[in-house]
């Protein structure tokens, strides 16, 4: 029925090239529709306690993403005169920057920033910013009020830091980076040195790493063509296996765009999977044809007649194979679609259409493309006999009888599986870069003299309005504070409290044994009245909420890992219990926490995709081959490989985070189509010579595996050229890792266990046919 | 034929004529008034000897939260005719019922201000820049609520028109310096001054960058001392542009003129009238 399907196409041709050049145009014209969500917490579930939080933090906090501006002067000059004027004149400029949060703009020449002063008889409120040109009455400022020491200055009075809280942009965290730069860039000379640190400015830096992707991915498929060149020695074999994987991605993001999917951060790799898998199956039908037609071109038929043959022969041999393997990993992601969260139902959608898109190419396209062009020179030596890819497939013709597939697979995954046990499931920002790039060095300067460049935030809710102002839930604050404090890598934790207890000081004659929060309801109110008189009503806006029934606890951290925030979270969770009142609700918000419950549920979907996938491989691949044992054996290379990414992850302590959790949830998707090929090819050559059967096997389907295999990971081993990009250099080195692992293990291992059990699926029905 | 006249007519007549001819003096002294003197009527026109109000003060953010406030507020204009005493004492809510303050206003300086904290049973001073902080945590500042001092300012008349059915002046005014901008926080006000009292009925503020901060309307005005014409809005809104914060300040009580002590607006006082 393929057959008389394939020589279909070829008459009509015409209109396949018509109907196909109509379908890119529409895709293509529907690309455009696609919408792309930048923000990452978007994707995930509300329901998250840390991300459910993000809501009440940005609206009743206005706590959004921070960018973190410190200045220092080059000498030793604490208050130095030039730094304060560049630190005004950031202040001032970012003040009208777009998105900017006004009311959280701090820093010693913003309004907001006052010393409390007390005296016998007074209570003075002083703004910073009227007194920068009193070193002397600024050091004495500050020294009073501890509340400001580093946040807005370092602990040796150089550096001076702007705070500023912007709004998600739409176009991301670098199209604010690069809107607020030239107000920075301006103030840089030889006197100083400035740095930028913060969420904002990692993430916009992490964005413009990732953008080297525009360079990189055509340069991966240049590569990737050049070694499926060099395999087939044709500019076919270079071209068609990309434009079959080229314009299936055209067709499935069109598709996405026809139907309001949005594409997410999270899938920006994907591409390389549907390329991986597209290729592959072009591959195969390549590999075969020109199989096909050097040995009608034996059999004495012309150029034009085996070329269509080979066409029809190729197609008709292999495509259901193709098919049925399309449809498996096909079914295997669009199987993710029940997956509560969206980048994981997009990814499933978008890889299962991809594959989809792929088959119909391979069966409708291909092939009217195939016979329309100039058949191939023949004989074709180059072709025929290449040094490298057939000595590996050489060497493991002569593996496969022996014991040695099995003993290496073993050792090899016991050592996989020894490293997977040491893996660090850690999400951390900073990690994506390369400690010595710009802004993890600058990073490391502003945490070094400031309490740190990233926030966690603990949202108490009192239930009732004023239950903030209560002497026991400002005692649970203080305690609260003072456990974080303990714990290292909290640089410093502010709250209303620390507002409240400075008052009380002042009001009491400045007295240190005043230094504490106040004993009644109503003095804490009417140190918040007399605060609000001196200032704006939006001044305490980030620690307390309008109607004093909410407050929020920043507490400044100088490390990022997930784990570490797990850990301050669970140890704020230990002192609440003890010492805040029990009708007191508590959540844990910020950029921190959010990537720390990002990597959570990422990491743990990621994991059962994995699964999952696995799972309905088995079963597809059993009915195929109506044996549980095919099944098991489809989804060997398919385990092995995941093992072997895993253990990587563990023996060079690569941390299992969100890119890395991706990437080996990308590669189940590439093993189990080399083991459907495998078989039924070997299964075919049974039937015809059970003596050649295994070389035949590995010189056709296999040394296509290969091809593909190893064009893909040099292709995506560009990446590893993005220095810097931390990232990138993992996609590159798991992907090459992927793409060997499970073609090696389809080629070594399967034929080898057939061989072996000689399973009844295979031998009983090539002994009936 | 010869008409009979009546004394009373003719004095009548004379009256009208004199309140006729008031009007047009009047209308042709209003119609000659400058900028800066529309502002200068505008900054007089509700600075009565004394005055002891009851007023709600409603606070809401952005988000529709509400903190309502009850005060009783004394002025006492100070002997220079420009600046005021001001005590303020909070009724409710319960937590700081009791707290007083009271600001003594000094024209070309920095006011004094005293605050009484019930629960803590002390008068303090309270030193602070206070011409650009909040009048106590409402969307106006004490600048506002004193009245920004025309002098300062450079005023143009940009047109007369009407506001809520009232002729108005509108007035566009700039600070004559960048001590007056950052003092004050403004770089530009528009001030929509009724012609019949000379109240701004409408304020538009621009913040130092020059972004639109915020609007103050003032509605229902009445006469509180007729022959010093001394006018009174007993409604004001203010709204924060940017924040979409909002105040409402209702004047639940207003009496002027109630020859209030002059020992009243000391320190002192502020603990013995809790």
């Amino acid at each position: 029925m393929l057959f008389q399907f394939v020589r279909a196409v070829i008459v009509c041709r015409r209109w396949i090239f018509a109907a196909t050049f109509l379908v890119t145009v529409l895709a293509l014209s529907y690309c455009s529709r696609l919408h792309i969500v930048i923000d990452p917490v978007e994707i995930l579930p509300q329901s998250h306690p840390f991300v459910a939080s993000k809501s009440v933090l940005e609206t009743v906090f206005n706590e959004k993403y921070a960018l973190i501006v410190a200045v220092a002067p080059k000498s030793n000059m604490p208050y130095d005169a030039a730094v304060l004027g560049k630190v005004q004149r950031i202040t001032d400029g970012l003040r009208s920057a777009q998105g900017i949060v006004r009311s959280t703009l701090l820093s010693v020449s913003s309004q907001n920033a006052k010393a409390i002063s007390g005296a016998e008889d007074g209570f003075k409120v002083t703004p910073f910013r009227t007194v920068l040109d009193q070193p002397e009455r600024l050091r004495e400022l500050f020294n009073d009020n501890p509340l400001y020491q580093q946040t807005i200055v370092s602990t040796d009075r150089r550096m001076f830091a702007v705070i500023a809280e912007f709004d998600p942009d739409p176009m991301g965290y670098a199209a604010i980076l690069s809107r607020v730069s030239s107000i920075i860039d301006r103030e840089r000379d030889e006197t100083v040195s400035i740095a930028v640190s913060g969420h904002v400015s990692l993430l916009g830096e992490i964005e413009l790493y990732s953008a080297r992707m525009i360079i990189l991915a055509p340069i991966a498929i240049i590569l990737i063509g050049l070694v499926l060149f060099d395999a087939f020695r044709s500019f076919q074999g270079l071209f068609l296996p990309l434009a079959t994987a080229n314009l299936a991605l055209i067709w499935v993001l069109g598709a996405m765009g026809a139907a309001g999917f949005s594409l997410d951060v999270f899938n920006v790799s994907t591409p390389i999977l549907i390329l991986a898998v597209a290729a592959g199956h072009a591959v195969q039908i390549l590999k075969r044809y020109y199989e096909e037609y050097d040995r009608l071109r034996e059999s004495g038929r012309s150029p034009e007649e085996a070329n269509h043959e080979a066409v029809v022969a190729s197609v008709g041999k292999v495509g259901r194979f193709m098919i049925a393997a399309g449809l498996i990993a096909a079914a295997g992601f669009l199987s993710l679609t029940i997956f509560e969260i969206k980048t994981v139902k997009t990814f499933g959608i978008f890889t299962g259409v991809g594959i989809l898109s792929a088959l119909l190419i391979e069966l409708t396209f291909m092939p009217a493309l195939r016979s329309w062009l100039k058949p191939p020179a023949w004989p074709q030596r180059a072709r025929q006999k290449h040094g490298m890819w057939d000595f590996i497939i050489a060497r493991i013709v002569a593996w496969t009888p022996t014991r040695k597939p099995f003993v290496f697979w073993l050792l090899a995954t016991g050592v996989a599986i020894f490293g997977a046990m040491q893996v660090r499931i850690e999400n951390s920002n900073k990690d994506n870069l390369a400690s010595w790039t710009k802004a993890r060095v600058e990073d490391a300067i502003i945490n070094n003299s400031f309490s740190g460049t990233q926030a966690l935030f603990v949202m108490l809710d009192t239930g009732r309005d004023d239950g903030v102002k209560r002497p026991d839930v400002l005692a649970g604050v203080e305690a609260l504070q003072r456990g974080l404090e303990k714990i290292p890598g909290v640089g410093k934790t502010v709250s209303i409290a620390d507002f409240l207890k400075r008052m009380n000081q002042a009001m009491n004659g400045n007295r240190a044994d005043a230094y504490v929060v106040p004993d009644t309801l109503e003095l804490a109110g009417q140190y918040l009245l007399l605060y609000s008189m001196s200032g704006d009503p939006d001044d305490l806006k980030s620690y307390i909420d309008f109607t004093y029934r909410r407050a929020n606890i920043k507490v400044f951290v100088r490390r990022d890992e997930s784990p570490f925030i797990l850990e301050v979270v669970e140890k704020a969770k230990e002192i609440i219990k003890v010492s805040m009142p029990s009708d007191v609700e508590v959540r844990f918000g910020g950029g921190v926490a959010e990537a720390a419950a990002l990597n959570e549920v990422m990491v743990r979907d990621k994991l059962l995709n994995i699964l999952q996938i696995t799972a309905v491989v088995f079963v597809a691949a059993g009915l195929l081959f109506r044996s549980l044992f095919a099944g098991a054996l489809v989804m060997l290379p398919l385990l092995i490989t995941v093992i072997f990414n895993f253990g990587l992850l563990g023996w060079l302590r690569i941390p299992l985070n969100v890119p890395t959790s991706l990437i080996s949830a990308m590669a189940v998707g590439i093993g189990a189509d080399y083991a459907i090929y495998i078989i039924s090819r070997y299964k075919e050559e049974l039937a015809r010579n059970p003596d050649h059967a295994l070389s035949r096997t590995l010189d056709g389907a296999g040394k296509a595996c290969l091809y593909v295999a190893a064009s893909v990971a040099v292709g995506y081993g560009a990446l590893g050229l993005s220095f810097g990009f931390k990232a990138h250099q993992w996609l590159a080195l798991l992907i090459a890792s992927a793409m060997f692992v499970s073609a090696f293990a389809a080629l070594s291992l399967i034929p080898a266990l057939l061989q072996r059990f000689r399973p009844q699926f295979l031998f009983r029905q090539s002994k009936g046919e | 034929m010869r008409i009979g006249v009546f004394p009373w007519t003719v004095a009548a007549f004379r009256v009208a004529g004199l309140i006729v001819a008031g009007f047009v003096f009047d209308a042709a002294a209003a119609n000659a008034m400058t900028a800066h003197e529309i502002m200068v009527c505008s900054d007089g026109a509700s600075k009565v000897g004394d005055a002891k109000s009851e007023l709600t003060m409603t606070l809401t953010e952005a988000a529709g939260g509400q903190r309502v406030r009850k005060m009783q507020m004394m002025t006492k204009l100070q002997s220079d005719g420009i600046d005021n005493k001001r005590i303020i004492r909070f009724l409710s809510p319960a937590d700081i019922k009791g707290t007083v303050s009271l600001l003594i206003e000094k024209t070309g300086g920095d006011d004094d201000m005293w605050i009484y904290l019930s629960a803590l049973k002390k008068v303090r001073r309270l030193v602070a820049d206070n011409k650009r902080d909040s009048f106590v945590g409402s969307d106006m500042t004490f600048g506002d609520i004193i009245g920004h001092k025309p002098t300062d300012w450079t005023h143009v008349l940009l047109r007369e028109d009407v506001f809520d059915g009232n002729q108005v002046w509108v007035i566009e005014s700039v600070p004559k310096d960048n001590q007056v901008k950052s003092q004050t926080g403004y770089a530009k006000r528009l001030t929509f001054v009724d012609r019949r009292s000379c109240i701004a009925l409408k304020s538009d503020y621009w913040d130092e960058t020059g972004a639109l901060l915020k609007t103050i309307r003032a509605s229902d005005i009445v006469s509180v001392d007729s022959v010093a014409k001394k006018w009174q809005f007993m409604h004001i809104d203010a709204v924060n542009q940017q924040s979409g914060h909002g105040t409402v300040i209702h004047f639940d009580l207003y009496q002027a003129n109630q020859g209030i002590s002059d020992d009243v607006f000391t320190p002192r006082s502020l603990e013995k009238d809790r």
